[in-house]
């Protein structure tokens, strides 16, 4: 997950593409904040996050989440287009095709 | 141990009648009514018994550093559920053992032999009456003790009850079942016959709001906005990324 996920953010880095995560890891007290930074140095998670936890709801129950790991596909214009696709080959060839569309947007 | 003694002490202060009811042998009849109340009345005391014991537990568990023993997060339901399926063989047949049937439904939480015979008894016994509209909301909850029965037993309230206003009761339910498995199209269809059968203007709104629920987080609609902090602890929105494709991704380490 994590290295794949990594390898899409370095290679879309230069066009309208973003990687946002929403972590359940308990990063509110000093502890936990301590072991989620030893991890995200070690596996290379360079993307940002929202913290779940202690938003009223929780992310994950406003956004009605089972089970993890949950992936949401947003366009350019803040609409879902996929739910869930986990497949590397085929994350890929989606996502390749709705930034295409998010650049041709920006053209217009 | 500690659900035993919670058990036992709920069963000393539950009046002397509703212990001697579920005697089915001794043939006192009680109102069928009242004797709900009493079964419903008394779970609700245990489970806030349960859950203040629940928490205490916990407490207590983190001060030691210790693990909270799993059997601490079952609910108390096993006597509550016994207590109803008495009831529902001793009104066996009559609309009057519906509410307990919806009892075992509603409450269960690892009865599965007492939920599998509900809901083969409301399939078998009460699917043509009236008082199964009120009970279809609880048929999606079994989903994992009963899945294939309860399904199968909703569709058919669903489909085919004589009675609109019990179908709408269960195209609703059914509406909300496949809403949360993300089969938007099924719940869409559902909601729209919905509105096709009935006038009332409560189960239209609850149609509504079905349909919006439905509709949100439905491929083709708006994101809803995340307004949060990351693990920093800094102010972002999701709509701040607006102009760029985004992946979101929840997920932890743990």
């Amino acid at each position: 997950m994590i290295p794949h996920e990594r390898s899409l953010v370095d290679k879309w880095k230069d066009r309208p593409f973003a990687l946002l995560g929403v972590n359940s890891d308990n990063t509110s007290t000093d502890k936990g904040m301590a072991l989620y930074k030893e991890k995200q140095k070690e596996m290379g998670v360079t993307w940002r996050s929202f913290r779940n936890e202690g938003n009223t709801p929780n992310i994950s129950d406003d956004w009605r989440v089972r089970g993890w790991p949950t992936l949401y596909y947003i366009d350019h214009e803040g609409v879902i287009k996929h739910k869930n696709i986990r497949g590397e080959a085929e994350m890929e060839t989606v996502l390749e095709e709705m930034i295409g569309a998010a650049e041709a947007a920006a053209k217009k | 141990m500690l659900r035993y003694a919670l058990a036992a002490a709920l069963l000393l202060s539950i009046p002397a009648g509703v212990v001697a009811q579920s005697d089915v042998t001794t043939g006192s009849q009680q109102d069928p009514q009242a004797a709900y109340q009493v079964l419903s009345k008394s779970y609700a005391k245990a489970m806030s018994a349960w859950q203040d014991e629940l928490e205490a537990t916990i407490t207590k568990a983190k001060e030691a550093g210790e693990r909270v023993p799993r059997s601490a997060y079952a609910p108390p339901s096993g006597d509550f559920v016994s207590t109803a399926q008495e009831h529902a063989k001793e009104y066996a047949g009559t609309d009057a053992a519906v509410p307990f049937l919806g009892f075992i439904l509603k409450n269960a939480t690892r009865e599965r032999n007492a939920v599998k015979w509900a809901v083969k008894t409301l399939a078998s016994e009460h699917v043509d009456s009236k008082a199964i509209g009120d009970v279809v909301d609880y048929l999606p909850k079994v989903s994992r003790m009963a899945g294939r029965s309860a399904r199968s037993l909703l569709s058919d309230v669903a489909d085919n009850h004589s009675n609109k206003t019990v179908r709408v009761k269960a195209l609703l339910a059914r509406a909300r079942q496949n809403g949360a498995a993300d089969k938007a199209e099924e719940a869409v269809a559902d909601l729209e016959l919905v509105a096709e059968l009935t006038t009332d203007a409560d189960l239209l709104a609850e149609a509504k709001e079905a349909l919006a629920e439905v509709q949100k987080l439905a491929v083709g609609t708006p994101a809803p906005e995340i307004d949060g902090v990351d693990v920093d602890g800094v102010n972002f929105k999701l709509s701040d990324y607006r102009g760029k494709v985004v992946l979101l991704d929840f997920w932890g380490f743990w």
